[in-house]
């Protein structure tokens, strides 16, 4: 844009002027404008001053409300298939034209800049609006976080290329808007993609970012979106068979029907999107997880298949006397265990049948047991020490998450006092604090095989941890605002985080980096969750809004519309991946056809057609519940639907 | 009903001091619009304390500078360090890539194997034994018998005639022992062998106490769980 030597030569006759002839040398070499040019420096006074002054505009605050308008007006009246891309282009220019004017001390002006347009903005941006009009004078830019994001980062902008000639047109034609060009220069990123330009729904499915639009680039590599292959786990209908005739391929035993054979028939082919097993490295199965393993997968064979005309039931837990206390709750893989973290810093730990929870036997006691027998982890146990409920006491601060391990040995919770606890479901103490993040920590999860488990906190950071490492493994970095919820990917190699920046991104355990960016909530997202197969991803926002995205593309799929009316904060698949169920703080649980939404992508090529008639297909039932929101869902192996929420009352 | 509502409201703000006036403005403008009326006060108690600690310490950097009063630049000084101190925000997106980019090139470690419970190292669990010191009640009485003061032996040599002198006369290459054996307490040596099983024996864990005091009582919990110790051997 424009020459750029020659303000640089003005400056360089300036300095001679003045006989600052050290500056004089500095600037050149830096500038690397070269001996050649020393000669013809001999700019009329009346050019000099006048490129000098042309620096001066950029603090003219009449010529940005013109500038903008005029842009406005531009982007109205352009063609349909321009309109919406351009359309994007507002936020961004708004935004910097108000720093700008508040950088060069027109106060005034940049607050009735505000004022003006402002309200005009689009809806979603008009929480960051509030927090960037606190920013008032240049002293206040400093502090601002949303201001210093914008100020060290470029917002993206995607625009076809036909768009992007037709904004480069006017730009040409409007030569009194120097300012618009600086700051396309400086602060924004625009990234051309060929083909037509995109309709308002493809638009709107984008867009919405902290800092805009993810680009194409950033979720170009390629991501293992398959699940690992499992090591067999002989399961036999009747425990009393020989259990050690382990095949290397999962073969069912010729007795069971073929019905229920479904889910041992593992493509036996390698899944081409599948992560090798030794990706990353994972916890070998020891005997009692193997006992566990073999367990869940003969439940899992009694599971009932869900459908759109076969939904779940729904088995709800409610907590009372809870309303402002209990902030998060988690059930176990098998179903047997609640645990609930409250505000008071403390977890409650409830066994949801009958069978109670023991404490171990005291050391002295321990030594006489015979290690060798069949059941000697239940002769481990303290029979005289049973209760329903434990609790436990250990943080320092509300507790915002609490997660159990596969193998229901451990239970992992974090708190706002900035440590990640793990506690021993044996011994009913806390055994371990990791300590990292320095700020409140918002979610932890534990990989789907035990071992790894990952936080993420208001230090914009998620890391990855492993049980026996104080320190972590993985620091994921990247989010320009708190990692709200973190999610572990089915087969473990990576992770999913959302934040407060109103992006998803997944990460890849093995190098920490990240692989896919995902923009288009309108607003934080507070929940995730894998499908079944480990290709799709659902996140949940605070505005109740859930979007599908496809980890191979890192597009959404689909945006489910928002039927809830408060954030979603509970998000589950069904066990076979066809449900999909979503709670959230407006306490009702929504049912969605997860299959119809999948065959949607992969049967459609590109655009949305047909969409709303679509979409009205996707969700299958709304149940509400009188005023608990939902805190957790969770199926049980055999497709039972389990809720948690803490009924509210009548407030 | 609403413009009964409006007018208590408004005849109810008079009666509220102009403090809470502007913390109620406050809030207005970032967009509070709901609250309990208690957060107000706790708002304002809030800015009293953060403005006196700020102004005291500006008070105190004027002092430093041999100022009479106090100057905009010890308020702003005094600032900084109430925001360094309490107010911190996450560090800058570079330094937390360049962290991760550090931290990120170190492979995944390998996992051992037939590990039973994964745990770090013992120093950084919470798995060590529960102790609680507890001053022993009465003096101790030292054992050995301590010869407090040299022995004098008086040797008295008669002289033929004259008056007699009295010496006294230590005896040449008498070794007089002054010194005073302090009690001894015993120190148990404890040493944990590694098992293959979870079970260790309950841990004692006894400090020698200062001498002069006596031996100081240790009392123990019993802990119920121990896990096996790779690492780390206890040593007093």
């Amino acid at each position: 844009m424009g020459d750029k030597s020659t303000p640089l030569l003005a400056v360089l006759q300036l300095l001679r002027k003045y006989d600052l002839k050290g500056t004089e040398e500095i600037l050149r070499k830096e500038a690397n404008l070269g001996d050649a040019e020393y000669e013809n420096l001999d700019l009329p006074e009346v050019e000099l001053a006048s490129i000098l002054t042309a620096h001066h505009t950029e603090s003219d605050p009449y010529s940005y409300e013109f500038a903008y308008d005029s842009l406005k007006k531009f982007v109205e009246n352009s063609l349909d298939i321009y309109k919406y891309e351009l359309s994007t282009f507002l936020y961004p220019v708004f935004v910097h034209m108000y720093l700008i004017l508040i950088l060069y001390d027109h106060n005034e002006h940049a607050k009735k800049f505000m004022e003006k347009f402002g309200p005009e903005q689009e809806d979603y941006y008009q929480e960051d609006l509030k927090r960037l009009a606190v920013v008032e004078n240049k002293d206040q830019i400093k502090g601002n976080e949303l201001a210093e994001v914008y100020n060290t980062n470029k917002f993206q902008v995607q625009l076809s290329r036909d768009a992007s000639t037709q904004l480069k047109r006017y730009l040409h034609e409007q030569k009194s808007s120097p300012v618009i060009i600086n700051i396309i220069n400086n602060h924004i990123q625009i990234d051309i993609h060929d083909g037509p330009g995109r309709t308002q729904a493809q638009v709107k499915a984008t867009v919405g970012g902290l800092l805009g639009e993810a680009s194409r680039n950033d979720n170009r590599s390629k991501v293992f979106y398959g699940l690992l292959k499992e090591p067999d786990i002989q399961v036999l209908p009747a425990p009393i068979e020989d259990e050690d005739e382990a095949d290397e391929t999962p073969d069912k035993p010729k007795k069971k029907k073929a019905k229920k054979d479904n889910i041992f028939m593992k493509k036996p082919k390698s899944d081409p999107n599948a992560p090798p097993n030794d990706r990353i490295p994972l916890p070998e199965l020891k005997e009692t997880d193997k006992i566990e393993k073999g367990k869940a997968l003969r439940e899992a064979s009694k599971r009932v298949q869900l459908g759109p005309d076969s939904l779940p039931s729904i088995c709800f837990y409610t907590l009372l006397n809870s309303g402002q206390t209990a902030v998060c709750a988690d059930i176990c893989d098998d179903s047997t265990l609640l645990a609930v973290g409250f505000n008071n810093s403390s977890i409650k730990v409830w066994t949801l049948t009958t069978v109670r929870l023991r404490g171990m036997k005291s050391a002295e006691k321990l030594q006489d047991i015979d290690r060798e027998a069949g059941d000697v982890l239940v002769r481990m146990m303290e029979e005289k020490d049973r209760d329903t409920c434990r609790t436990l006491f250990g943080h320092s601060g509300p507790v915002y998450k609490v997660a159990f391990d596969p193998f229901k040995t451990m239970l992992l919770s974090c708190s706002e006092d900035s440590t990640v606890r793990l506690w021993s479901l044996q011994c009913w103490t806390c055994l371990v604090v990791y300590r990292g993040h320095v700020w409140p920590v918002w979610d932890v999860r534990w990989s789907p095989y035990g071992y790894y488990f990952a936080s993420g906190g208001h230090d914009h950071t998620a890391r990855l941890w492993a049980t026996d490492h104080h320190q972590p493994l993985r620091i994921f970095a990247g989010h320009h605002s708190d990692v709200d919820c973190i999610q572990f990917h089915p087969n473990s190699n990576y992770i999913a985080t959302g934040s407060s920046d109103r992006t998803v991104r997944l990460w890849d355990c093995l190098t920490g980096t990240q692989v896919r960016i995902m923009t288009g909530h309108k607003s934080t997202p507070f929940a995730l969750a894998f499908s079944a197969c480990g290709r799709w991803l659902a996140s949940g926002a605070g505005n109740g809004e859930i979007v599908v995205w496809d980890m191979s593309t890192g597009l959404p799929t689909a945006t489910l519309p928002p039927m809830h009316s408060a954030p979603v904060h509970a998000l589950a698949f069904s066990r076979d991946g066809t449900i999909l169920s979503s709670g959230a703080l407006d306490s009702t649980i929504k049912l969605w056809d997860f299959s119809l939404i999948s065959d949607e992508s992969s049967s459609e090529e590109s655009g949305m057609t047909n969409v709303t008639q679509k979409e009205e297909k996707f969700l299958l039932r709304s149940f509400a519940t009188k005023n608990s929101p939902i805190k957790n869902l969770h199926f049980t192996r055999r497709n039972l639907l389990l809720a948690v929420g803490s009924y509210e009352g009548s407030s | 009903m609403a413009e009964k509502d409006k007018s208590k409201v408004s005849t109810q703000m008079k009666h509220i001091p102009k403090d809470a006036q502007v913390i109620m403005s406050i809030m207005k403008e970032v967009g509070i619009a709901e609250y309990e009326p208690r957060v107000v006060n706790q708002l304002l108690e809030f800015t009293y304390r953060y403005v006196t600690s700020v102004l005291d310490d500006a008070r105190v950097f004027a002092n430093h500078a041999k100022k009479k009063t106090i100057d905009l630049d010890d308020v702003r000084l005094a600032v900084q360090m109430q925001l360094d101190k309490s107010f911190t925000s996450p560090p800058p997106r570079e330094v937390l890539l360049e962290l991760a980019r550090v931290k990120n090139v170190n492979p995944l470690p390998l996992i051992k194997p037939h590990c039973g419970l994964r745990l770090p190292p013992d120093r950084y669990c919470l798995s060590a034994c529960n102790y609680r010191l507890k001053p022993a009640t009465k003096k101790v009485v030292v054992k050995s018998s301590i010869p407090t003061t040299p022995t004098i032996k008086t040797v008295t040599t008669s002289k033929p005639g004259g008056p007699q002198n009295v010496v006294v006369k230590r005896p040449p290459g008498a070794i007089v022992n002054v010194t005073s054996k302090p009690s001894v307490v015993p120190k148990p040596v404890l040493k944990f062998t590694s098992s293959s099983k979870v079970v260790a024996k309950p841990a004692v864990r006894v400090t020698a106490g200062p001498s002069s005091q006596g031996p100081i009582k240790m009392e123990v919990d019993e802990v119920s769980q121990k896990r096996k110790r790779e690492d780390d051997d206890y040593d007093m």
